[in-house]
């Protein structure tokens, strides 16, 4: 009886372990398909209302999910302070303390980054160039995520049970 | 904001240098920074020097802090060579023109920046006030003087006084046009300065388009505009006129001849556009008048005195 309750334990927990690992493929491209939304949101803003960072960014934290939301709130909140640093080093911070815990790759997260550094200087055209660019960008990433995910999701909720098999006829 | 309020948002390398000048406490007029020079700070008719040399590279960061991390927010301002800040202050910009099809794009490679404070003084028109009536109506005026001598600062205290009322007078519905934000001191749409209760403020718009706005959908009895002076504020200032607006406007220009010698402002005049010319003498004190003219040129005088 105690054999089989461990049997379970091990099946049900490996291919628990597989199906979080398929499901963070998904989160990758859902937090890819939020950023381009975020940023379309951003580029109408600067395009259409030639709004500052700091009021686009207080926008765009009133409707966006958890942790871009605190991210943008707290990134136009140390814009508004002018407590030193340039907007790049602030963009930077806040990511670091708010957006660590994505799922996205880190290529995506160092272009986000990138991102920061860009805005807030020259004219509109050119910001919206660095928005339209950096959109490209997402597209790219979030169709090759998911490709990815289709392919591996399969894969590691199989994996998951099967390592689990594996396990138990080794162990038994 | 205040000139003090001001400085919590320079960055900290021009907050520093500020500090070292020691400026007394009073009227600070204006900031002079150029890269590879020490900062001039113009303070009282004083001039300051600072011993540090502002280097090229912080003059972007300054045009960075001061736009709010924004610059291309300020896109047309920057294209015409100038940066409005919360008050009605300005920061003038001298740097490398970028061009597209003839007109300036932006301005790049930035080598200067004229930091400009703007002074709400309340109650400077009360002398000229009584000057600007015949037989209770209100006369179209224009107020002339060199630059920095106060003309926005005592057109700001006659919309003001006008918009409320004053003296018995009742108050008028005033429409201004501020195409540099620097009559209101407007900062996001809300006038920073005290502009009067009928008072309803077109900010950043271009004068002549600006005029005939307001007049189609505010119908304001005063329209007041800053610093005019080509043929398309002629044409508004017309426009505005035959409406039935009283026009109140100032214009760079130290005495009638010098007004006479510009073709515009002479076809303004020759048209009899204003009824009252004010010159200030800003040399001691900003918004002093010097005289107050009729529009056959004779000084007005009131109860026998000058204005």
């Amino acid at each position: 009886m105690l054999k089989l309750l461990g049997i379970l334990c091990i099946l049900a927990g490996s291919t628990g372990i597989g199906i979080r690992m398929a499901g963070e493929l998904d989160l990758r491209v859902e937090e890819l398909v939020t950023l381009q939304q975020l940023v379309l949101f951003i580029r109408g803003e600067i395009r259409y209302m030639h709004q500052p960072l700091t009021e686009t960014f207080a926008h765009v934290a009133k409707t966006a999910p958890a942790p871009f939301a605190e991210f943008f709130f707290n990134t136009a909140k140390e814009l508004e302070q002018r407590q030193g640093g340039t907007a790049g080093e602030i963009w930077k911070r806040n990511q670091r303390e708010y957006l660590s815990g994505l799922h996205i790759d880190s290529g995506e997260a160092r272009e986000f980054e990138r991102l920061g550094e860009l805005l807030g200087y020259l004219d509109v055209e050119m910001q919206v160039d660095t928005l339209d660019h950096y959109l490209e960008q997402l597209k790219f990433s979030a169709a090759q995520a998911a490709e990815a995910a289709k392919g591996k999701r399969k894969l590691y909720r199989y994996m998951g049970a099967l390592s689990g098999a594996a396990m138990v006829i080794l162990i038994f | 904001m205040k000139c003090e309020e001001l400085f919590s948002i320079f960055p900290g390398l021009l907050k520093e240098t500020l500090e070292e000048l020691a400026l007394p406490k009073g009227r600070l007029q204006e900031i002079r920074i150029r890269a590879g020079r020490p900062l001039l700070a113009l303070c009282g008719n004083r001039e300051y020097r600072s011993k540090r040399v502002v280097k090229k590279e912080e003059m972007k960061e300054i045009l960075a802090y001061l736009s709010n991390y924004s610059l291309y927010a300020y896109e047309e301002e920057v294209s015409r060579g100038f940066l409005s800040l919360p008050g009605g202050h300005r920061v003038g910009i001298a740097g490398r023109t970028v061009l597209k099809d003839g007109r300036i794009r932006t301005i790049t490679d930035v080598s200067s920046l004229n930091l400009r404070f703007a002074h709400e003084v309340i109650g400077c028109a009360d002398r000229l006030l009584p000057c600007l009536r015949d037989r209770g109506r209100l006369l179209p005026t224009l107020i002339a003087s060199a630059p920095g001598h106060g003309k926005t600062t005592l057109l700001r205290d006659l919309i003001r006084q006008i918009s409320d009322g004053y003296g018995g007078y009742p108050g008028m519905t005033v429409g201004v046009v501020d195409e540099r934000s620097e009559i209101a001191g407007s900062f996001r749409g809300l006038p920073g300065n005290d502009v009067g209760m009928r008072t309803d403020v077109l900010d950043g718009c271009p004068k002549a388009e600006g005029m005939m706005m307001l007049i189609r959908s505010m119908a304001p009895k005063v329209v007041a505009v800053d610093e005019i002076g080509n043929r398309g504020d002629l044409e508004a200032l017309l426009l505005a006129m035959n409406c039935g607006c009283i026009l109140f406007s100032t214009v760079h220009g130290s005495s009638m001849e010098e007004l006479l010698g510009k073709p515009v402002l002479r076809e303004m005049i020759e048209l009899g556009l204003f009824e009252r010319y004010v010159f200030l003498d800003g040399t001691r004190k900003p918004g002093q008048i010097r005289e107050v003219l009729g529009r056959d040129g004779r000084e007005i005088l009131e109860g026998g005195k000058r204005c």
